[in-house]
């Protein structure tokens, strides 16, 4: 479970995003008459991540080859989303995303510990506490990162960002 | 903008059609949903009790004739059975003291038939102090036949990596026509009420 959420998914999400990477410049500025400052491509990936948050989806997609190539597809887009849609955004766009997304994760995460029972049927105990830790870590990480960009104007500067 | 929406609402239908309408969030929760929904049948297959009689589940709860109380164990186990140990010793106590017997069949099923012989669950019968006519203890005759029986009842066994068995517990009330109609937790304050249900519906 941990090595599902916290290892495949990451690693699918930044597939998404190096195959992003190589969109040519022509493709890339008429995607953004459809993606205004970001917003509809965090969309995608805020509504990707919720869903395979949810215990049931994890529980699912191990009995369920349909579901499991949903899984590879949406999780590559929204790692494709996320990489077209970063730099248009602003700092606002971006605040908004991440303030929703990562007090989510630790609640995610925090329901992982804390649950009396098991939340997905096919995953050990002792799995979904590590899984849930994971999350809480990761959450708090990206928020301390964020954190130290949002106030560090010479990191600002540096990524070439303006507000 | 108007992608923006279209996006939100493909969002909203997903997480609407894996929460089976945002009912549950958990496959443990959707089981028991589907199965009050679909009412599912017994499945027919061979089954073995700690008397080493074989019988056809299928068959055996309509000639039964009863309501039918079912759970999942393993006799080695030492956490979740136990509970569910208890909780059929006391619904055996109460069957009896309403006068259930010829309405209510206990029956725990063991998902081990590697370990648990008939032998080893007629031993364990007894340190529960199982009446026989009331709960019956069972295996499959043959170990292929346990992926169907599990599925049907909506029960993930994984290996704990320690010699045991991590399960979802709980108690699957059967239909005398055989069908599955209702789940509830092993520690569920209502079956006392369903029972005395049972026993006013005479």
């Amino acid at each position: 479970m941990a090595l599902h959420m916290l290892l495949q998914f990451p690693l699918i999400l930044l597939a998404g995003w190096l195959l992003a990477k190589g969109v040519p410049e022509q493709a890339r500025s008429m995607a953004q008459t459809w993606n205004h400052a970001g917003i509809a491509g965090l969309l995608v990936v805020a509504m990707v991540l919720i869903f395979w948050m949810i215990p049931r989806a994890l529980d699912l997609v191990l009995i369920d080859r349909t579901l499991e190539f949903w899984k590879f597809l949406t999780l590559a887009l929204a790692g494709a989303a996320l990489e077209l849609s970063w730099q248009p955004a602003g700092m606002i766009v971006r605040g908004f995303f991440l303030g929703n997304m990562l007090p989510m994760m630790m609640v995610a995460g925090w329901l992982y510990v804390e649950a009396p029972v098991r939340l997905c049927n096919s995953y050990l105990s002792n799995d979904q506490l590590r899984t849930g830790s994971g999350l809480l870590a990761l959450a708090i990480a990206g928020s301390m990162v964020w954190l130290h960009a949002f106030f560090m104007p010479s990191v600002r500067e540096a990524d070439g960002e303006t507000l | 903008m108007a992608a923006s929406v279209i996006l939100l609402l493909l969002g909203i239908w997903a997480v609407g059609a894996i929460t089976e309408g945002f009912k549950v969030i958990t496959s443990e929760q959707a089981r028991r949903l589907e199965i009050s929904r679909k009412q599912p049948a017994v499945p027919d297959m061979r089954l073995i009790d700690q008397a080493g009689q074989m019988f056809r589940f299928g068959e055996w709860v309509k000639e039964k004739n009863k309501f039918l109380i079912v759970d999942f164990i393993y006799t080695n186990c030492q956490s979740l059975c136990r509970a569910l140990g208890t909780e059929f010793q006391q619904l055996q106590r109460n069957v009896v003291e309403r006068g259930l017997q010829d309405r209510v069949q206990l029956l725990s099923v063991s998902f081990d038939p590697v370990h648990d012989s008939h032998a080893v669950l007629r031993q364990y019968a007894d340190r529960l102090q199982a009446t026989p006519d009331i709960w019956t203890f069972a295996t499959v005759g043959k170990a292929s036949d346990l992926d169907a029986l599990l599925r049907t009842f909506g029960v993930t066994v994984i290996p704990d990596r320690q010699g045991g068995f991590q399960h979802n517990a709980a108690l699957v009330w059967v239909a005398p026509s055989g069908k599955l109609v209702r789940v509830t937790d092993y520690d569920a304050s209502d079956h006392l009420s369903m029972l005395d249900e049972l026993a006013g519906s005479n």
